[in-house]
């Protein structure tokens, strides 16, 4: 069945790189790499929506140490991690051309999503090194409530602090400016819906695998 | 005598040089009315507003513009502008293949990325085996005693207890 979500979320994945790469306009001020956010912004969500996942089963994990808690809380972070490499580089990339430089330290939202990232780092680093399969779950269930909370800071850095430099949300920016052309709204909402479907398909998938390695460990999950 | 003769031709020259300059000032009134107050707001406005402003005019105006303040100058001096030309042209697509480029990474970097990640995982999960209902729990801590069902659903694995089998 998830090979079929693959196989969905492949094809809906090309149709939303023809549009945002080759119909969508150039945008007026930053040119052909604006495009970047058509990945950079749904990665962002798919990327929240696995740690907002991974929590969710955390707390179900702490509250009843059910195993099987445990490896969808697993497959959620595990899953996420790769989605907020992806955003850790394609923002980046997006920013040299337009700031003139990869990373600004300054800049309270990139800051703190590293800071979450290295923690979802430390959630995996954990979950590989304790030999204690089920202490290290427990561990891992805070470590993952701690750094879900950062995420929240994350969302919030750009209103708290003003950020420098990460601009904000694209729909909704003062003085009207965002998305307006519609095959730029088109562009953003299939890569949206193609990443979403990606990350379903993939979770999935690595739920069984996370399944497998609970049942390695003497785990029925 | 010789003075006059010597200021009455520098006198001509200066006004001729004088005049040239004054020739070619570009007259914002000899654009068609409904660009005329822009452009003179613009070229009266200060640096910042001058250059925020710039936007407005719609790519239409600009060719307009260009053309007017072109005519307004010597043949020597448009070649000049072609340089200018020139060399905006150069640098826009210096920098639109730059962000090209950039665009190109960014791409190929989210493709690599979720695509290696994905193809481990899937490579994986088709290796497990089709899951059956095992005839027997399998071996582990967390099966060996199946906790007693006290009426409540969902609690999971029953906490571990103490030698009397208080907790």
């Amino acid at each position: 069945m998830y090979y079929l979500l693959l196989v969905a979320a492949v094809a809906l994945s090309g149709w939303a790189a023809h549009v945002a790469l080759l119909q969508a306009p150039a945008d007026a001020m930053q040119g052909n790499v604006q495009r970047i956010f058509y990945f950079h912004v749904p990665l962002v969500w798919v990327s929240f929506m696995a740690f907002i996942g991974g929590a969710f089963m955390s707390i179900r994990y702490l509250k009843g140490r059910n195993m099987r808690h445990d490896a969808w809380a697993r497959a959620f972070i595990k899953t996420g991690w790769a989605f907020t490499t992806t955003v850790l580089v394609t923002g980046p990339l997006w920013a040299k051309p337009v700031w003139g430089t990869f990373w600004n330290w300054g800049d309270e939202r990139l800051v703190s999503f590293f800071v979450m990232w290295m923690m979802y780092n430390g959630y995996i680093l954990l979950r590989a090194t304790v030999s204690d399969f089920e202490k290290g779950a427990r561990i891992g269930a805070v470590l993952a409530l701690l750094a879900v909370m950062n995420a929240v800071l994350v969302v919030a850095a750009i209103y708290i602090w003003k950020t420098a430099s990460h601009p904000g949300p694209i729909f909704v920016q003062k003085g009207g400016s965002g998305l307006k052309e519609p095959l730029m709204k088109k562009a953003f909402w299939l890569s949206f819906s193609a990443f979403t479907l990606l990350f379903i398909s993939i979770l999935v998938a690595k739920f069984r695998t996370e399944q497998a390695e609970s049942h390695t460990h003497g785990f029925d999950a | 005598m010789v003075l006059t003769r010597k200021v009455i031709p520098l006198l001509f020259l200066t006004a001729l040089f004088l005049t040239v300059p004054m020739s070619a000032e570009f007259e914002s009134e000899a654009l068609p009315e409904k660009l005329a107050t822009p452009v003179k707001n613009f070229l009266e406005a200060d640096t910042a507003s001058a250059r925020s402003g710039m936007a407005a005019f719609s790519d239409e105006d600009l060719q307009k513009i260009l053309n007017a303040f072109k005519k307004a100058h010597s043949s020597a001096d448009q070649r000049l502008f072609w340089l200018i030309e020139e060399s905006y042209r150069r640098n826009a697509e210096r920098v639109a293949a730059e962000r090209i480029r950039y665009l190109y990474y960014a791409v190929l970097a989210a493709l690599g990325i979720i695509g290696l990640f994905a193809a481990l995982t899937y490579a994986r999960s088709r290796k497990l085996p089709t899951p059956t209902p095992s005839p027997s729990p399998p071996a582990g801590r967390g099966v060996e005693s199946p906790p007693p069902y006290t009426g409540e659903v969902g609690r999971g694995r029953q906490r571990k207890t103490g030698k009397n089998g208080k907790k």
